[in-house]
């Protein structure tokens, strides 16, 4: 009400759309509750699928239902809904405006998948390289980096995760897919590796023999060994890129298509495009080039092509064969190449520019030695060894010298010292100024020279050369030493030392220290010059000063490396292109944004750690040995996939939908809301931080969400409870509880609820798999404080699952069984007991995204990291308009996040009343064509599934069979029937050939046949003329080994499908009037929270309390001034009508009408209302133990409050009190747990030790169940002074009349008998249902349990419903519990009713049964069969018969099976449809 | 011996602290707290005055040193104390840190395995930290307590094979060898047996206690174990390529030479 004056009732003010933020099940039951009563919802999921932590879970407690059976239809039911729009990998940024309007900036992370098209075949998983953990299964198992989140996701679409671009990639100069095809290799997909590189690399095998391989300098796994050997892989990939793969999955390659390309004919037409320098930038342009339809010409300046490549590198490092072959590739493409031609000399650039060269392309190289510059340099002896080198590479005739030195340290020099030694010098000696650590030289060439002899002196710089007659004799050389400044190159400057002068002799001096251009090509033009002499380009386009002539490779950047320079031909290439085009030269080509980062490097190694030790290298040798294909099997699978996705492209190839794309980018959404709902959920405390358990460490310690995955039989073992490390069957399990809850040490004091009843179900469901399994669990409280978890409980010792009441202190693997050994305390003693596996019980912790929510949407915290909340309704946040729901609010198990979100939904119902249906659509469909008197025309569309069905069933022999059955006037097979496409595809078939009936052979109809009855809505005909067969899930699925037996049964299920439609009735729905108000059955806190909620929202409400005032329980204690307060609200809200002393006589009708009749002291009263509210209450337990009623000071917690209120006075100096825990709770005439009752005593202690810090309290209980973030009043408590003594259920404290009062108690621990008089005995006596409890039961047709609590419709999913619709219950009468959680089941009802009360009408019939008056004889079978009550005995035409109240009636056909006199049909699945589609299979048997 | 040989080898210069005394160790803060402060303090008196950090090679050192330090810097009082006992403010300015630490944050992982010329195949090592190292937290040479790895990823540059074994952490008893050595016996039995049973053919320590201990030890135990116990430098010494004498190799009780056999010969890791 308050909240809604704010903006008066204008609708305008409002906008009637919800965010709701986590699509957990707490999310979901908000946006279902909203949705269904008329307001627009958004959900943002920040993980690729909704459905939260309940999906992971294996089963739910105490009823033992599969998690994802109960979960899913609700996921199916949001997704479908035309009012929830689903957001997935959405993260809110920012949330302003104010209640009622509210705008959110939300930011939508790419998935590279588009959810229209994915229809989830999983042909891109097939062919996905990357194995990445699953986090679903808890990092157990692995999946591929395109996978859908599990096997039930919704929306049921594929997902890419990516990283930033990894680091080998983000190092090589051509951009090289390095991850990819090391990916593809390990694969053994060599073909596929090989056109990975092809595709940016025209020189593959030349690279994969000499390249520097800076990608591997920057390889991850660097960081903890050996990194992976790229280059090696590279040249394998390409020399056996004709390789049939490894498996053997995969038909051989053709060897002809793949390695040889047709000499390409060149356009005449073409422009033209002249290279200077067949080098490996001139090569990389012409490749380039050629392939974009240039005509290019290659100038080259010696008799054979290669540049550098030829002349510079040694034939023993590059084989002579590789570079022609390479070459020969790129002149197929068809480039001219002339030889012997020098610019400069030969030709000019200017006479290229006026011969028609549109461009002109330098990539001349530096071919000239830099020399030293130093005395002697040209006596005989002293050679320049780039020329050297030439020359032996060009065959030449050199002289070689017996003394052999070589000056530099880098890979040139090397190639000068090795080749000097295969010609045959005897002492070949390298000079080099620093150390050896500072050499250039790839490593592995160092080490090469050293093993062929080649000497090296350090340190040592040549100051000149000494000669006699012209002829060198030796080098006057100086020591050197590394002083600590740094050069720019970062590495320590070097220093001669004076006087250090020494002669070294030799009679040959090689000079490699480095090469410059020789820039006598440009004698003609004007090109720029840098001060090293180098061609001046822009970086970006390598356009130079002269128009149309560009420059790259070693003539601009010196003496580079060949990947430097094939990546700057094909940059320039690129420039040329655009320049040709009349392009930009520049746009989009700025430098790469998804750069690794230290923190893509820390995410990495938290992935590496739980993933074990760092697989060692398995290379044979560093570069000059091959890979067999299995050593490169071996080596390319140690890739660490640092960028998750490698954009190998595989996935794209293999989708047929074409849904995959690489590019997409993430975007933005604004959205306009009027409330928005935090439903983030929670973390598992990271149980790594509790070191002494050894999770993260030893393998078989898990946590228990692990664990859930592991019992789960879509988990990864199949549902096998085994142990990780070796596979084995567990035999002896422990858990240990608390594992991040209940511990201040790590800031998290609080307890996290759920975990002991979660370990007592897995333990049962462990058990219940292997059956002699053991199962231990260690605690220190059990807290089964929840609606019949003390039987779980019970039941669970009964089966043999062992409780030990201790904390284990460490847990340590024993190294050759990797079995786990305990130490714990047990009666005094440290106890050493061996498990096979471990279970950490990891309590709850608030997300990081959780966080990041609550800042976004400015919402408060509390301590520890949840979302602060108000006392009394938990679901509003300090920001007015933003609730929160689920375990963002605190740890709960699923009911209680279940009950929240319908509470919270309540909560932006109230604000939001006067907007609802403004936003929501509403479907309306053309009108239906009457068939009655048409014979069938049945459509078949038989969908092949991708290859699901297709690979194992043969469609077009289904679909030519079928074409010939009866009816049947139009058949056809389809890639995918459900795709949306088709959907159209479909309508104009049914349009065209004037379909009546509709039959798809495809997958089931439980997830499917909405899909296609609303096809045939959207044309004219009526839904229930639309039939499946399933094909998919019963036959090729379940078949895959029998093709042809499958494709018989295919045949015979369609057969049977066409049997039935030809008998398929249209069927009717109607609609009927909705009484837009309630009825509510009890006025204490929990009936007036409802009834206020649903007036808020605009609906009449009837209260009914049978005392003479509302309040009910709560009318004294620390709740009181609450209860009036709500109490005073309802009597000045207009919308309640209250009956004091009132009850009700008599209940009729069904959902949207009933009538029920109320006895008040005015008399009968007749109430029409759309639905009804159960809120009786509960009763205290008035005990008759520990003396209770004889002795006056022994009292009741609840006497006791009223004690403190009055302020204590008459209790003496240092009195003594004793609480004593569960009177007339968990015994066996009530073997259930009142929940409340550690809670109240612990506060109440609290309160009168702040009162009176002088009375000493002793609580004597048997497990403190504070749960939640009542476990910190417990801890408090105990700070001041409040002493907490167990008792043994079997041996309970005793009381001893005197004229004072004792108790005498037993210390378990140490068997110690302790005996005290006491000034007070407080009993925590617990409740009891309210008496009258089975009357209405009786009255409204509603079940109690057997504590004779009301029984709602679904322990879980549907906690605050009754099974028979219309009917809802909250508060005490469901189960005891405190005030803040009765409120908020009212609330959860009040949306819950609201999704009824908010429609005009209801729409029933259509698949329902129907009873023939004539042949119904009244037996009432059906009345007791039906579980949902629909059938009734009414009076018609003078007789009583059965009549199924189509409101009622749920369709499931239980009453048409049993009705002995055959009297009652379930339409849609009538006795005829049904012999139909028998009599057309039996027709063919025969 | 084989630490000042490894400290040249990376380029470290370690100074011998002049009248340096005993920490204390388990003695001193078993008997009187502010003796286990003023012990230590003393040391790192000395170390201040020569305008140094302090570089420890033994666990309980370390711990005493480090203890010292922190309890200094959180109490006034103390400080006063203190001060009064060795006539000399001490003023919290010294780090003190263990050699581990010294060769991973400051010379670094690739620094170390550049030194590396040896490779020291058909070594399996087993680190042990001991209980000092690691403990109390805030104290501890490596963000996981219950885990470190700091001496395991030193020592992978050498080339030997790093066991992963669970009792890295365990106490080894040295401070009950005389009065309770049976305790002892059992300690470092189940040290060696989860060390042997895990792989491993010698341990790394970073102790010197803890390398008598569980070297020294094994005479005594039933059970044979013949693992050698190394303290850590002396295995990056012999990767180093530095000769055996000076790193003490033949001082070892357990004789190394069975599992060094075919090591020192190896060739460096290219």
């Amino acid at each position: 009400m308050e909240q809604v004056s704010l903006y008066g009732s204008n609708k305008d003010n409002l906008v009637g759309a919800v965010m709701v933020c986590g699509g957990g099940i707490a999310g979901i039951q908000a946006a279902l509750d909203l949705a269904n009563s008329g307001f627009k919802v958004y959900i943002v999921e920040t993980s690729p699928s909704i459905g939260g932590k309940m999906g992971q879970l294996d089963k739910t407690f105490p009823t033992g239902d599969c998690a994802t059976c109960i979960l899913s239809p609700k996921l199916v039911e949001a997704v479908r809904n035309l009012n929830i729009e689903i957001l997935t990998q959405a993260k809110v940024e920012e949330i302003t405006g104010e209640p009622g309007r509210f705008k959110a900036r939300i930011r939508m992370k790419s998935r590279f998948v588009d959810i229209s098209k994915c229809n989830a075949c999983g042909e891109c998983e097939k062919v996905c390289p990357i194995r990445v953990p699953d986090e679903f299964n808890r990092g157990l198992s692995k999946t591929t980096a395109i996978h859908k989140v599990s096997p039930q996701a919704v929306p049921n679409a594929y997902v890419i995760e990516k990283r930033a671009r990894p680091p080998c990639v983000s190092a090589c100069p051509m951009g090289q897919n390095v991850q990819a095809y090391v990916a593809l290799i390990a694969q053994g997909k060599f073909k596929e590796a090989a056109e990975i590189i092809r595709q940016d690399n025209p020189l593959p095998l030349i690279c994969g023999y000499v390249c520097h391989r800076p990608c591997e300098t920057e390889c991850q796994q660097a960081r903890y060994g050996d990194g992976i050997s790229i280059r090696a892989l590279k040249r394998f990939a390409i020399e056996h890129e004709a390789t049939p793969v490894a498996d053997g999955n995969d038909l051989p390659a053709d060897s002809e298509a793949t390695t040889q390309t047709p000499p390409t004919q060149r356009q005449p037409n073409a422009t033209r495009v002249a290279i200077i320098g067949s080098g490996p930038a001139g090569l990389g342009a012409a490749h380039w080039l050629a392939r974009e339809g240039y005509a290019v010409t290659i100038f080259e300046a010696m008799s054979v092509p290669g540049g550098m490549m030829r002349a510079g590198i040694p034939d023993f490092r590059l084989p002579r064969k590789v570079i022609d072959e390479e070459i020969q590739r790129i002149l197929d493409l068809g480039v001219e190449l002339r030889l012997n031609s020098r610019v400069g000399q030969d030709i000019t650039i200017s006479s290229l520019l006026e011969q028609g060269y549109k461009c002109v392309f330098v990539a001349v190289g530096a071919q000239k030695s830099a020399g030293l510059d130093i005395e002697g340099e040209n006596l005989s002896g002293v050679y320049q060894g780039i020329d050297f080198i030439r020359q032996v590479n060009l065959g030449e005739n050199v002289n070689i010298g017996k003394r052999v030195c070589v000056i530099g340290a880098g890979n040139a020099a090397m190639d000068v010292a090795r080749t000097a030694v295969r010609l045959g010098a005897k002492d070949v000696t390298v000079v080099y100024r620093r150390t050896k650590k500072e050499m250039p030289a790839d490593p592995s060439e160092v080490e090469q020279a050293i093993r062929e002899g080649v000497k090296f002196v350090f340190l040592t710089n040549p100051k000149r050369f000494l000669g006699e007659d012209g002829v060198l004799t030796g080098i006057e050389c100086i020591r050197m030493k590394l002083s600590e400044e740094k050069d720019a190159s970062g590495r320590r400057k070097p220093e001669p030392i004076e006087g250090s002068e020494h002669v070294i002799e030799c009679d040959q001096a090689i000079i490699a220290t480095g090469q410059v251009p020789d820039m006598a090509f440009c004698q003609d033009i004007t090109i720029e010059t840098n001060k090293w002499g180098l061609v001046k380009v822009d970086p970006i386009t390598l356009e130079t000063s002269v128009p149309g002539v560009f420059a790259g490779g070693d003539v601009v950047a010196g003496a580079g490396t060949l990947s430097e320079a094939v990546a700057a031909g094909r940059r320039a290439a690129e420039s040329i292109h655009r320049y040709v085009r009349g392009d930009d030269l520049r746009s989009g080509r700025e430098p790469d944004s998804r750069i690794w980062t230290e923190d893509d490097h820390r995410e990495l190694e938290l992935i590496q750690k739980r993933q074990g030790p760092i697989k060692k290298s398995t290379r044979v040798n560093a570069d000059h040995e091959a890979y067999t294909p299995e050593q490169a099997v071996q080596e390319a699978a140690r890739c660490l996939a640092c960028g998750i996705c490698c954009e190998c492209m595989e996935c794209v190839k293999a989708c047929k939908p074409k849904a995959i794309d690489h590019d997409m980018q993430d975007t933005i959404r604004e959205l306009e809301i009027g409330a928005v709902i935090l439903t983030s959920g929670y973390d598992e405390f990271d149980a790594k931080i509790r070191g002494e358990f050894g999770f993260g460490r030893y393998a078989n310690v898990v946590t228990n969400l692990q664990f859930e995955r592991i019992l789960s039989a879509s988990g990864p073992y199949a549902g096998h409870v085994v142990r990780p490390s070796d596979g084995r069957q567990v035999k002896k399990i422990a858990f240990i509880q608390c594992v991040g809850s209940r511990d201040p040490a790590n800031n998290r004091p609080y307890c996290s609820s759920v975990c002991c009843m979660a370990a007592i179900k897995e333990a049962i469901g462990a058990i219940t798999h292997t059956p002699d399994l053991e199962a231990t669990i260690f605690y220190t409280d059990m807290r089964t404080f929840g609606k019949d978890f003390d039987r779980y409980y019970e039941r669970a010792k009964s089966q043999g699952v062992r409780f030990i009441r201790s904390m284990v202190s460490r847990v340590v693997e024993i190294p050759k069984t990797k079995d786990l050994r305990l130490t714990f305390v047990a009666n005094g003693k440290t106890v050493d007991e061996v498990f096979d596996m471990v279970v950490l019980s990891a309590g709850f912790q608030p997300g990081e995204e959780s966080l990041e929510l609550a800042s976004a949407a400015g919402v408060e915290l509390t301590e520890y990291g949840f979302c602060a909340s108000r006392e009394y309704n938990r679901t509003a946040t300090s920001r007015p308009g933003i609730f929160v729901a689920g375990a963002f609010q605190g740890p709960k198990d699923i009911p209680e996040t279940v009950v929240q979100g319908s509470a919270a939904a309540a909560s932006a119902m109230e604000l939001l009343a006067p907007a609802r249906g403004t936003l929501i659509v509403e479907k309306s469909y053309p009108k239906e064509h009457d068939y009655t008197d048409e014979p069938p025309r049945i459509g078949l569309f038989v969908c092949h599934c991708g290859i699901n069905i297709a690979s194992v069933i043969d469609i077009e022999k289904v679909v030519e069979t079928a074409k010939d059955l009866p009816g049947v006037v139009y058949a056809e097979a389809q890639q995918y029937a459900c795709a949306d496409n088709t959907q159209e595809h479909i309508k104009q078939t049914i349009q065209e050939y004037q379909l009546n009936r509709l039959v798809v052979a495809s997958c089931t109809p439980r997830t499917h046949e909405s899909l296609f009855r609303e096809t045939a809505r959207e044309c004219g005909l009526n839904p229930f003329l639309v039939e499946m067969a399933n094909i998919r899930d019963q036959c090729s699925w379940v078949h895959t080994n029998d093709p042809a037996a499958a494709t018989e049964k295919a045949i015979d299920l369609v057969r049977m499908a066409v049997g039935r439609a030809s008998r398929l009735k249209p069927l009717t729905t109607e609609e009927l009037p909705v009484v837009q108000s309630a009825l509510i059955i009890g006025g204490g806190p929990s009936g007036m929270t409802a009834a206020l909620s649903l007036a808020t929202q605009g609906f009449d409400v009837c209260l009914i309390e049978k005392t003479d005032r509302l309040g009910g329980r709560q009318m004294r204690g620390p709740d009181k001034h609450f209860v009036e307060e709500l109490a005073q609200q309802i009597a000045q809200n207009p919308r309640i009508s209250v009956f004091t002393n009132s009850k009700l006589r008599k209940i009729e009708g069904h959902i949207g009408n009933f009538s029920s009749q109320i006895q008040t002291p005015q008399g009968q009263e007749t109430v029409k209302h759309g639905v009804t509210i159960i809120a009786t209450g509960g009763l205290d337990y008035l005990p008759h133990e520990y003396l209770y009623g004889q002795n006056r000071r022994v009292i009741t917690q609840n006497e006791l409050e009223v004690k403190i209120e009055e302020g204590l006075s008459e209790l003496p100096t240092n009195a003594n009190l004793i609480m004593i825990q569960c009177v007339g709770s968990r015994t066996e005439d009530r073997p259930f747990c009142s929940r409340f009752c550690c809670i109240q005593a612990v506060k109440n202690a609290i309160r009168i030790k702040e009162l009176r810090p002088d009375v000493s309290i002793t609580v004597l209980y048997r497990d403190m169940r504070t749960y939640g973030e009542n476990e910190i009043f417990y801890q408090k408590a105990r700070e001041l002074g409040v002493i907490f003594v167990r008792y043994e259920t079997e041996n309970p404290p005793q009381v001893i009349p005197d004229d004072t009062l004792k108790v005498r108690f037993v210390e378990p621990e140490i068997g110690y008998t302790v005996e005290t008089k006491v000034d007070h005995l407080i009993l925590s006596t617990g409740m009891s249902p309210a008496t009258g409890n089975q009357e209405i039961s009786e009255m409204a047709k509603v079940p109690l349990n057997e504590d004779g609590f009301f029984l709602e419709a679904h322990v879980k999913l549907r906690p605050v419903d009754f099974a028979a619709e219309g009917f809802y219950l909250c508060g005490s009468a469901h189960s005891p519990k405190t005030t803040a959680e009765n409120i908020e089941q009212a609330q959860a009802v009040a949306a819950r009713a609201a999704t009824v009360l908010s429609k005009p009408v209801l729409v029933v019939g259509g698949q329902v049964s129907v009873v023939d008056t004539r042949k119904c004889v009244s037996c009432l079978t059906c009345v007791r069969i039906c579980p949902y009550g629909a059938p009734a005995v009414s009076y018609k035409n003078g007789k009583n018969r059965v009549e199924i109240q189509a409101a009622m009636c749920m369709g499931c056909g239980s009453c048409a099976a049993e009705c002995p006199a055959k009297a009652i049909q379930l339409q849609h699945f009538t006795d005829t449809q049904i012999s139909f589609a028998v009599k057309a299979l039996l027709e063919a048997i025969d | 011996m084989s630490a000042q040989c490894v400290a040249q080898s990376l380029g470290i210069e370690l100074q011998k602290m002049p009248d340096w005394t005993c920490c204390g160790s388990t003695p001193a803060h078993s008997t009187d707290e502010l003796l286990a402060i003023a012990l230590p303090a003393r040391n790192l008196l000395i170390a201040q005055s020569a305008g140094l950090d302090l570089a420890v090679c033994c666990a309980s050192c370390y711990g005493r040193l480090g203890a010292a330090n922190i309890a200094l810097a959180q109490d006034h009082r103390l400080q006063e104390s203190v001060a009064e006992i060795l006539g000399q403010e001490y003023k919290g300015n010294v780090h003190v840190r263990h050699l581990l630490q010294i060769l991973y944050e400051d010379v670094g992982i690739s620094e170390i395995r550049d030194a590396v010329t040896h490779h020291l195949k058909g070594l399996k090592i087993a680190c042990y930290y001991g209980c000092l190292l690691t403990r109390p937290r805030e104290l501890s040479i490596s963000s996981d307590p219950e885990d470190p790895t700091i001496m395991e990823e030193i020592l992978q540059t050498t080339g030997a094979e790093m066991i992963d074994w669970p009792y890295k952490t365990e106490c080894c008893g040295a401070n009950f060898s005389i009065t309770r050595p049976s305790t002892v016996e059992r300690l470092v039995s189940q040290i060696l047996r989860a060390a042997k049973d895990s792989g491993a053919n010698c341990l790394a320590v970073a102790c010197p206690l803890c390398q008598i201990n569980l070297d020294l030890r094994q005479q005594d135990i039933q059970e044979r174990f013949n693992l050698p116990v190394f303290y850590f430098t002396q295995v990056l010494g012999l990767a180093f390529g530095v000769p055996r004498k000076q790193l003490g190799i033949g001082k070892l009780m357990v004789s190394p030479d069975e599992v060094l056999a075919g090591t020192t010969t190896g060739t460096p890791p290219y």
